[in-house]
């Protein structure tokens, strides 16, 4: 049974910008879905409770699509709605259209596209920040980047330019030898990418991936901690070298010959991360000789294990500094020695040996994803894939606020309970 | 003032997952307008397996309801434009999920404005959230809002109508049909439905 309909007078929509349909454009989707999956139009029409010549209508762009037709055709096609109607929702070129395609994206990339593509659902309800990089940040990969304009050639000449381009980008962002602190703050801060780090399973490895406008690293906590800060220092090598690269996905492999641009870039993080100069000082201070080290004393591996927390360092990374500079014999001996220390004289933040399973989406897009919630532009949804949590009780109250009762809602339902008893 | 509800899936579901909950909304809901859409009745003849025999017995008990067809209130670029604003920037788990729930907010939105009060027993947590949002024309208070079957028998609770112990039989029943967390009975009793966490939302 179905009522006269008298609409109501159609109300400017606030949130969303909905792009126009085009009949004819939707035929020619649904004409070449049905291609792909080898369906018969007579199959799709009888699966639709249509006649044959209405689907051909359809195809055609002469007959529109009715909400129950549609639901009905998106199912059968395992395809969104959205995307019958309106096709891939963002232009090919951009990065997350780039990241989307194949199959089987493994989990860095679909991280990747869940957090890019939200941007534009935020654009719509509120003002998302562009990506934006500090004078010293761009001074920084001019320098490296006309330094080193061409590939190494050799494993040397790998690791010196790793570790020379490293200096460089210290130098600019006036870093010292101290430790990074917040090394995702930094990147977002000085080089205008957007960090992602979320427990991705098994994933290991990071996702370097960058467009013209674009840049995002994603990296999984679900290693030790120093490995993921390892993971983004390694991304942003990639980054700074000017890698030509627009996706690098560590999780499917680098492809062949990339090995030397690897080996930079590895040689990079790790003298971004903890330099030479460091590294001489603190185990000096901690009379953490080069002797005393070759034969794993007591006292140099408890300055290991406390310089990799120090530095936010995996054991494993600077075990391999030091076999670098010649301090010990054997990165993995001395890996293995630290970690036959006492926890107690190991267990710090880096140095436990502990995943992170940290959550971190980019600054800009939390900013708006809150600002939208609060004005109620939007839910909790935003927050929701940003913080990769489900809880929205908890999410309202952490980043919102919780909700007064409302007086419009309370009202109505007064009069509907009211009516029914 | 005229009041008209439009009951979803999920509550169609679970009125069956507890009969007594059943029982208890549709003897409530007696006498109102109360709308079942056929994108409703479409989701609930194509059920997910576990719940195909409360979808199959919900589909053969909705003589309580009057059924309206979705085409004659929306087009099928309203229906996906409240999916996406339901799904609230969440990628979409499935192509077609929260599109029957859309589909209530579409016929909302372009309701006949005879009706002042406009009431979703929905048991989509996201979809209750923008039931306000489709039913607001510019400037004025909204005309809509949602409450859940919990929520339901919290506000029956909360007038008196319903004992809070056998409100709280019939969650129980809910939770033990793996439908709803587990409540007590003073989320039943408290002077706001805060207790009942997302099944009380939105205040």
């Amino acid at each position: 049974m179905t009522e006269t309909v008298t609409r109501r007078t159609p109300r400017r929509r606030s949130v969303g910008n909905q792009p126009q349909v085009s009949w004819s454009e939707v035929g020619r989707r649904i004409k070449a879905l049905r291609a792909e999956r080898n369906l018969a139009a007579k199959v799709v029409a009888g699966a639709l409770g249509l006649d044959s010549p209405k689907m051909t209508k359809i195809e055609s762009g002469e007959r529109k699509l009715g909400p129950i037709e549609l639901g009905n055709l998106a199912a059968l096609l395992n395809v969104a709605p959205g995307y019958i109607l309106y096709g891939p929702q963002e232009p090919n070129l951009t990065l997350a259209a780039r990241l989307a395609e194949g199959e089987n994206l493994g989990s860095l990339r679909s991280r990747a596209v869940d957090v890019l593509r939200l941007e534009e659902f935020l654009g719509a309800a509120t003002e998302v920040r562009a990506p934006r990089s500090t004078p010293e940040g761009e001074a920084a990969l001019r320098d490296v980047r006309e330094t080193f304009p061409a590939k190494p050639r050799t494993r040397d000449e790998a690791a010196r330019q790793g570790r020379k381009a490293a200096a460089i980008v210290r130098e600019h962002l006036g870093l010292g030898d101290n430790p990074v602190g917040d090394l995702p703050e930094l990147l977002e801060m000085n080089f205008a990418v957007d960090v992602v780090i979320a427990p991705l399973g098994d994933a290991s490895g990071g996702l370097c991936a960058q467009s013209d406008d674009r840049a995002v690293f994603v990296a999984s906590s679900a290693a030790e901690r120093g490995r993921v800060r390892f993971t983004l220092a390694h991304e942003l090598g990639h980054y700074v070298f000017g890698d030509p690269r627009s996706i690098i996905d560590e999780q499917s492999g680098h492809g062949e010959g990339h090995e030397l641009e690897d080996r930079r870039v590895d040689a990079f993080a790790g003298a971004f991360l903890l330099p030479e100069a460091a590294i001489v000082r603190y185990m000096t201070w901690r009379g953490a000789t080069r002797e005393n080290t070759l034969v794993n004393s007591a006292t140099s591996l408890r300055a290991v294990a406390d310089l990799a927390d120090k530095y936010g360092l995996s054991i494993h990374a600077v075990a391999v500094g030091l076999a670098i500079r010649g301090m010990t014999p054997s990165a993995n001996d001395l890996l293995d020695a630290v970690r036959a220390l006492p926890p107690a004289q190991r267990a710090g933040t880096y140095s436990s040996g502990m995943r992170s399973d940290e959550v971190r989406s980019p600054e800009r897009l939390l900013d708006a994803a809150v600002a939208a919630a609060a004005a109620r532009r939007t839910g909790t949804g935003p927050l929701s894939v940003l913080m990769n949590r489900d809880d929205r009780d908890a999410l309202y109250d952490e980043y919102v606020g919780t909700a007064a009762v409302d007086a419009a809602s309370a009202a109505l339902l007064d009069v509907a309970f009211e009516s029914g008893q | 003032m005229s009041t008209i509800w439009f009951v979803d899936t999920c509550s169609l579901i679970n009125m069956e997952a507890s009969p007594n909950l059943g029982g208890t909304i549709r003897a409530g809901l007696q006498g109102q307008t109360v709308i079942v859409l056929d994108v409703v009745v479409n989701e609930l003849n194509n059920p997910a397996p576990e719940v195909a025999h409360w979808a199959q017995a919900a589909v053969s008990n909705l003589a309580w309801t009057q059924t309206w067809n979705l085409n004659q209130y929306a087009d099928a670029t309203d229906v996906e434009y409240w999916q996406l604003q339901v799904a609230d920037g969440r990628p979409l788990a499935y192509p077609l999920q929260h599109w029957a729930e859309a589909g209530i907010l579409a016929v909302v939105e372009a309701l006949d404005p005879k009706y002042k009060a406009v009431l979703l027993l929905s048991d989509d947590n996201m979809a209750r959230d923008k039931a306000a949002e489709a039913g607001c024309e510019e400037g004025k208070s909204p005309y809509a809002t949602a409450v859940s079957s919990v929520r339901y028998l919290y506000e029956r609770v909360q007038r008196g109508t319903l004992l809070a112990a056998d409100a709280l039989l019939m969650a129980e029943d809910l939770h033990k049909a793996k439908r709803c967390p587990e409540f007590d009975l003073a989320d039943f009793t408290a002077a706001t439905p805060a207790g009942l966490g997302n099944w009380g939302r939105p205040w």
